[in-house]
């Protein structure tokens, strides 16, 4: 018997033995690549330029809603106060180095430029496609940067994939900042490999192209009043003969429709695919939408806004400055109340609009028919437009001031002409800074101006003070919700540049925080 | 003493080792005999000559034959028996019947992998036997644990019907995952909700370091063993009925109608003018009332058992049904539990057993902070009805609807008004504008029901092919098939509590479990010597395979066919609905382990133990380089009373003993799913995979977007915790007075931290990295008297107490602290884990009536830099006493346990928009006329800031007397004359008493995990009237 009980636990031991073998514990992963012998093909280095544009795209609603809060041209709306608290505090100047959208708006750029590091280190440019995806990535790591840049100053350069080692990271200096964008662009652009157009409506071209990269870099040059140098890389976008502004209706331009059309230097496309429609989510059209719960609205219109976003007072008074009353470009970007009234388009009785002075945009209105109805509201199908044209221009314009009046005159005009506005000539730069607070509002482009050109402290010092509310019989109400003015509104020396987040500074012992936060 | 102590014990390790080679020529006799029990033969006992290593053990039979020199004393002995000893003179044939060891010392003890003596434990080991299982309300058996042991804690997020605790064990170890392993009858689980308290025979915990080393990797919260019932004796049958009606215990008061009206124009929030329209100066809604009913709880247990030598039977059948106190059927608990244990020898030498639970529950729940239901994760019912205005009614007739309802019903393709189905319309608030409208809608707005089928169970064979010798092979399994269904349907409330179409979702999951476990016993007498051997092997599998899918509709698109719950099933969906698929793969997670365990004792005196066990992951896990990980770990005790010079202090200091241990378990329960690896995967953005359309004409394309998922950390490895205990255990008076109590000290190195953050620039999610360590140190104290006075009465008071100190100790380079994403907790070095992060209330400025706090940094103004500790969720004390009483056939238990030193974050009220508030932060509020104020003025600025400083944090410490139960026990004459053995009827009050300074619900159920102690709404305790039977024939 003992013979057989041996047998019995041999058997036991050798079979647990065999299961419990070493192999059984690898197993694979899926849906995954090893990224080491990933990016070899054409196909795949492409994916990796992909990969950036996607996390540029989901970056959408950070960006613009972020930029335009921290502009004078809106007020910082949605159901009542505090319903879009983030929002009040970038609006008011109440924001501290922890608010979530700067810290997302930081670490967003930085995650572009992650991926643009890893299709630059893990590409090999041996084939024209592989040449073109390492180039394009550097002129969208440079683009991020020159973003991280003009908002907080001497952001630091990352120009690899970090080890753990590395994170500490200290701020950059002035020459290190522009000699890096300025190479980087400069040889991307020389370099032969980027994508350009093949005529002025080419329609299909979706990466980043040369033009692109000549805008940024003009824009580099401006920044730091290379105004010549500016002018001359800005002259060459606009000499390609690529690009032109679009001829159609102005209330079209940012439309669902007309994505990619002759005027547009960056998109990042969407498509109406009722396949993917979860896909393109999309919280900044709905933001800048009307407060549509609360409204009558024709059914032309999206039934899903939150108008968190509402033009001040301010910015039509711009425009009625630029173009009078009656301007097309003015009846085509914005709608005052009896304006929309006319269009039936009402505040339900007894209902009221927080943080609206009276005005809608209408520029960035929602359509029905770019909602799909399969993403209950919150899909949209618009593409979000990063550069256009005639942001081009106006910079070419800026650029050209003191370099070459004519063509600073010509580049303006072209811009009033297809707004049906009048044309001068020996435009200054205030002509400038009014016409493009006109042309581009909404695109994420003032408040980075005003920082440049001074003028922030004087446009911005009072935001915050008193909010208005709208109501159904047409009446704008103020409200003082800030009582004490030393806390609210932009304070020169402060607010010139936004703060590292503290998530940064509380680990980063190299980093410098920027004064007075 | 201690010197001498030590001379002895030398002396007797010498004097055991010169024994073994001394020979005596004396004349020998040969006793030979039969050892039994009231159930019959014993086997394993030991029988040794007193003072020799002169001994064997009885074989299957309980026979056995022993040669001795005449007139030796011999020693009969084995666990949890009284020893006996009998002179021997001449050579005979003796029965001897051992005498079940009754003294609560000399109980046995489940240990991995084995059993042990109660007495020759050298850990730090609770048990929790089935007395406090029975009889009781709990219907998780891991809420057994909470008072009844100390280093314990158990806590609760949520306690709506199925709701499972967590528990902690020595404190929080971990930044992550820090449930400790439950061993049910050898079988490794996450989960025991499926097992009926009922059917517990024994809970043990394993608190020290080196008890729990023998799980190794999976150990490091500590490790509940759990023992299911076993047929014994006589056969026999038990029912156990109970019945509990469950209401609302602690209600937290918010303003009415009127405090409320004052408290919001003087805000500027609301006008006069908005309340004269939208209010009928009558209405005084109290939502918690609308909201809470009386719920109801029965449950029945019927069990079978009986065992003789030959083998056991212990089968149970269990059925639970517990409808919450949510107003109507919503949150609802219902579960079958069957147990069917057997053993059977089936040779002399082979012993066949098997414990198997079946389970199927199923049941609904209302969405509260401690769930997240179909996606909605701000849904929060229990908030809904601290923060709606009283000046809503619950519900509208149709004839008498305000004007914001008028329209919606005018407006059917918004959605619609719901209603009771009898005409009437819930209620709409015209004041605020929230996902959380009234209650009654988010309770019908969406329909959830989860079911689930388990099969789990351990099947053994054990081998005794010599003395001594056990060898075990046994596999465990757990089978289960799950599935939820879900749907939500049209309405409108608002503008943020609106849906104009049918979404509906539903999975089924069918993960299995196998684990295969072989292992070694040998246990060897020599002399007073006792050694002990273990070895084994593990392999364990998970298996998950599982589908879901979701469908919606959209704007213009109802998302099914029909608006009929008949169509509310994915067959029946609209051709336009979105679609949503999941899963469809096969997942397995594998582990693989070897373990040994040495034991050592001297005349049950000097004990000592050591274990390893090494522990590999799979590729899922942890990089293969890093795969193994090795458990050490060492005991030892020292039974001073044991020693001779100790027998005159025996008769009041009948056990006295003090241990050590040092041992090192493991944690990855964090970890899977491929964390440290940087492969490259596609863009997926919160929905799905997104990829980018390179053209829109007709013939679009995607490119697919592929890169690193994560920075990738190839370095990462097991988290270690490292625990050092000193105990000591001691009886006085006759055993009447117990008292234990235990020190430790628990380092976890390496902690596993997920989610960090640790640069803003890095640009990519940044992969687990062990990036820190965290302390756990406390006292434990046990103290149990019991007595007899008189014939006929009898009582017990057993209480215990911990005290926990709790401080991260490190955190990585990368690294100084880690921010909660979930709560305004943080986790930093010098800190207990997730303490509250925020800032310092200094006051009320007495004339603005703004809300002050404490600058602390150079900045002038209060920010960031300016939070800082202002509070924990942690418990300094937490304790818990039963006392228990009986005379004739009434008995009396009383059982309360409580905390102290913890603080409660109150997140119940909002900063923003006119929602009610608990009027604690009303009442005292500044006016112009009241600037001495506790509370900032109405509409007060900085409020934000308020709602996250110490104004907002509350003392946690409570007491709650959780049981009082009167049970009568009929008389055995009675009995007899019915034809049964026991009849005991009681009614009990649960939970009915908390004595807590916190102004919400109940202090005991706040967050867990990163949001520990924060309340933002929970689904509250009941409190219970208990009625119950207990039979058994």
């Amino acid at each position: 018997m003992k013979k057989r009980i041996t047998y019995i636990l041999t058997g036991i031991l050798v079979l647990g033995a065999a299961v419990a073998c070493n192999d059984n514990l690898n197993i694979d992963q899926h849906g995954s690549l090893n990224y080491d012998t990933y990016y070899k093909t054409d196909d795949e280095a492409e994916t990796a330029t992909a990969y950036t544009m996607l996390t540029l795209r989901n970056l959408e609603s950070s960006i613009f809603l972020t930029k335009n809060m921290l502009s004078d041209d809106f007020w910082a709306g949605g159901a009542q106060r505090n319903d879009a608290a983030g929002m009040e505090r970038l609006n008011e100047y109440t924001f501290d180095s922890e608010h979530s959208n700067i810290k997302d708006l930081f670490s967003g750029y930085y995650s572009v430029i992650y991926y643009c590091n890893v299709a630059i280190a893990h590409v090999n440019p041996d084939t024209r496609v592989k040449k073109r995806v390492v180039e394009e990535s550097r002129v969208l790591r440079a683009w991020a940067h020159f973003e991280l840049a003009s908002l907080w100053g001497n952001p630091p350069i990352v120009d690899h994939e970090l080890e753990a080692s590395e994170y500490a990271q200290a701020n950059s200096t002035d020459e290190q900042l522009w000699s890096f964008l300025e190479t980087e662009l400069t040889e991307a652009i020389g370099s032969g490999a980027l994508a350009q157009k093949s005529h002025v409506n080419d329609k299909d071209t979706w990466q980043p192209t040369k033009q692109f990269a000549q805008a940024v870099l003009g824009k580099v040059y401006l920044w730091q009043g290379k105004n010549a140098q500016a002018a001359k890389v800005l002259d060459e976008v606009i000499g390609s003969g690529l690009y032109a502004l679009y001829d159609g209706e102005y209330e079209d331009l940012q439309r669902y429709d007309n994505a990619f059309n002759c005027e547009e230097l960056f998109t990042i496309r969407r498509v109406d695919d009722p396949a993917a429609v979860w896909v393109n989510i999309n919280t900044y059209r709905i933001g800048i939408h009307w407060k549509t719960d609360a409204m009558n609205l024709s059914s032309d219109f999206a039934s899903m806004g939150w108008g968190q976003c509402n033009p001040q007072k301010s910015l039509y008074d711009a425009f009625v400055q630029a173009e009078g009353e009656d301007g097309y470009r003015l009846s085509q970007s914005l709608k005052t109340y009896p304006q929309m009234v006319a269009l039936g388009n009402t505040i339900k009785d007894g209902m009221s609009l927080y943080g609206n002075e009276g005005f809608f945009m209408w520029k960035w209105r929602r359509l029905a028919g770019e909602a799909p109805g399969a993403g209950m509201g919150y899909a949209d199908t618009n593409s979000p437009r990063y550069m256009r044209y005639a942001e081009v221009l106006l910079l070419a314009a800026e650029a050209n001031l003191g370099v070459d009046q004519s063509k600073a005159d010509q580049y303006y005009n072209e811009v009033r002409t297809r707004a049906k506005a009048s044309t001068k000539s020996g435009v200054t730069l205030a002509d400038i800074q009014l016409e493009k607070r006109c042309e581009l509002c909404g695109e994420g482009t003032r408040f980075q101006d005003m920082l440049r050109w001074g003028i922030a402290a004087d446009c911005l010092k009072n935001q915050g003070g008193e909010i208005p509310t709208l109501d159904s019989n047409g009446n704008v109400s103020y409200q003082q919700y800030n009582k004490d003015s030393s806390k609210y509104g932009f304070k020169e020396g402060k607010h010139n540049l936004l703060p590292y987040p503290a998530l940064e500074t509380s680990q980063n012992t190299n980093i410098k925080q920027n004064p007075q936060w | 003493m201690i010197p001498s102590a030590f001379k002895r014990l030398t002396a007797v390790i010498l004097s055991a080792l010169l024994l073994c080679t001394s020979l005596h020529a004396q004349q020998r006799v040969t006793l030979s005999g039969t050892v039994v029990d009231a159930l019959g033969p014993v086997i394993s006992a030991g029988v040794v000559q007193v003072g020799t290593n002169n001994g064997t053990v009885t074989d299957m039979d309980g026979h056995f034959t022993l040669t001795v020199p005449a007139g030796s004393t011999v020693e009969i002995s084995t666990l949890g028996y009284l020893p006996q000893q009998i002179v021997v003179n001449e050579s005979k044939t003796v029965t001897i019947t051992l005498e079940e060891d009754n003294l609560q010392l000399e109980e046995t003890v489940v240990v991995g992998y084995g059993v042990q003596k109660k007495s020759d434990l050298t850990g730090a080991i609770s048990s929790v036997k089935a007395q406090d299982l029975e009889a009781r309300t709990i219907t998780d058996a891991s809420q057994a644990l909470q008072g009844k042991t100390a280093g314990v804690q158990v806590m609760n997020s949520s306690a709506r019907p199925g709701a499972s605790p967590t528990i902690r064990i020595r404190g929080i170890s971990s930044n992550g995952d820090c449930d400790p392993l439950y061993v049910v009858d050898g079988r490794v689980t996450t989960d025991i909700g499926g097992i009926d308290p009922n059917d517990i025979e024994s809970m043990e915990v394993l608190k020290d370091g080196a008890s729990a080393a023998i799980y190794g990797a999976s150990a490091g919260n500590g490790v509940v063993l759990i023992t299911t019932k076993k047929g014994k004796g006589e056969g026999k049958v038990s029912y156990d009925f109970q019945l509990a009606i469950q209401s609302l215990g602690k209600v937290p008061h918010v303003m009415n109608a009127n405090q409320y009206i004052d408290y919001y124009t003087e805000a500027g929030l609301i006008s006069l003018d908005q309340v004269y329209r939208n209010w009928d100066f009558q209405t005084n809604t109290d939502w918690i009332n609308t909201a809470f009913e009386n719920g109801i709880m029965h449950r029945h247990n019927l069990s079978f058992q009986s065992g003789n030598e030959k083998g056991s039977l212990y089968a149970s059948i269990n059925y639970l049904n517990n409808n919450g106190m949510f107003v109507g059927n919503a949150d609802t608990y219902e579960r079958l539990t069957g147990m069917v244990n057997v053993t059977r020898k089936i040779k002399k030498w082979l012993e066949f057993g098997s414990n198997n639970q079946l389970e199927y529950a199923s049941g609904r729940n209302i969405s509260d902070a401690g769930t997240v239901i179909n996606s909605h994760s701000e849904l929060n019912t229990v908030l809904s009805t601290l923060r709606l205005d009283p000046l809503t009614k619950p519900v509208y007739a149709a004839n008498e609807l305000p004007a914001n309802m008028q329209l919606i019903l005018e407006n059917p393709s918004w959605g619609g008004l719901l209603g009771d189905g009898k005409g009437n319309y819930y209620g709409i608030s015209n004041f605020i504008i929230d996902s959380n409208p009234n209650p009654l809608i988010l309770r019908d707005r969406s329909y959830m029901k989860s079911r689930r089928m388990v099969i789990n169970g351990t099947t053994f064979l054990n081998f005794t092919p010599i003395e001594g010798l056990l060898i075990t092979t046994r596999l465990s399994y757990r089978l289960t098939g799950a599935n939820e269904y879900t749907y939500d349907i049209p309405y409108y409330a608002n503008a943020k509590a609106q849906q104009s179409y049918v979404t509906l979702a539903s999975s089924a999951s069918v993960p299995g479990y196998f684990q295969w476990e072989n292992f070694v016993n040998y246990n060897k007498q020599l002399g007073k010597h006792n050694l002990g051997v273990m070895v084994g092997t593990s392999y364990s599998q998970t298996h998950n395979f599982s589908v879901s899918g979701a469908t919606s509709g959209g704007e213009g698109d109802l998302g099914v066919q029909k608006n009929d719950p008949l169509f509310y099933y994915f067959a029946y969906r609209s051709a336009s609905s979105s679609v949503r698929i999941y899963g469809g793969e096969d997942l397995f997670n594998r582990k693989l382990a070897y373990f040994g365990r040495l034991n050592w004792s001297y005349a049950g005196r000097y004990l000592v133990q050591a274990s390893l066990r090494a522990d590999a992951a799979d590729t899922s896990v942890l990089p293969v380089t890093k795969r193994w990980g090795y458990f050490p770990a060492v005991s030892a005790g020292w039974t001073i009373s044991e020693e001779p010079f100790m027998e005159g202090a025996r008769s009041w200091l009948p056990f006295l003993k003090i241990r050590a241990s040092w041992g090192q378990n493991g944690s990855i329960a964090s970890l899977s799913g491929y964390r440290y690896a940087n492969s490259i995967a596609s863009f997926y953005n919160y929905y799905a995979t997104e990829a980018l359309p390179t053209s829109d004409g007709p013939d679009f394309h995607y490119i697919y977007g592929y890169a690193p998922s994560s920075s990738g950390n190839n370095e990462l490895k097991w988290e270690t915790s490292e625990q050092t205990d000193l105990g000591l255990d001691a009886r006085f008076l006759g055993g009447r007075l117990t008292f234990s109590m235990d020190w430790f000290n628990k380092t976890t190195k390496d902690l596993i931290v997920e989610g960090l953050v640790p640069s803003t620039i890095m640009g990519v999610t940044a992969s687990p990295m062990n990036a820190g360590n965290i302390r756990n140190t406390g006292f434990e104290f046990e103290l149990g008297w019991s007595d007899q006075v008189g014939k006929d009465f009898s009582y017990s008071i057993r209480g215990n107490l911990s005290t926990l100190k709790n401080k991260v100790t490190k955190i990585h380079e990368t690294a100084t602290y880690i921010s909660s994403t979930v709560a305004p907790t943080r986790f930093e070095v010098g800190q207990p884990a997730w303490y509250f992060y925020g800032y310092k209330f200094s006051g009320i400025n007495s004339t603005t009536g703004e809300p002050e706090f404490e600058n602390l940094d150079d900045d002038p103004t209060i920010g960031d830099g300016d939070k800082t500790y202002i509070g924990k969720g942690i418990p300094d004390l937490t304790g818990g006493i039963t006392l228990t009483a009986s005379w004739k056939g009434i008995d009396l238990l009383v059982f309360g346990t409580g905390s102290y030193g913890n603080s409660i974050l109150c997140s119940l009220n909002s900063t923003s928009g006119a929602y009610n508030k608990l009027t604690y932060f009303t009442e005292d509020r500044w006016t112009p006329t009241h600037t001495t104020a506790t509370q900032p003025r109405a509409g007060a600025n900085g409020l934000d800031k308020y709602a996250i400083s110490s104004a907002s944090v509350f003392d946690g410490s409570y007491f709650k007397i959780k049981q009082i139960q009167l049970g009568y026990t009929l008389p055995k004459n009675v009995l007899q004359k019915i034809r049964m053995d026991n009849l005991r009827i009681y009614a009990s009050l649960d939970d009915f008493f908390t004595f807590a300074s916190y102004p919400g619900f109940d202090p005991e159920i706040t967050g867990i995990g990163q949001s520990l102690g924060v309340d933002s709404g929970s689904y509250p305790t009941s409190k219970k009237v208990v009625f119950g039977l207990q039979l058994t024939f």
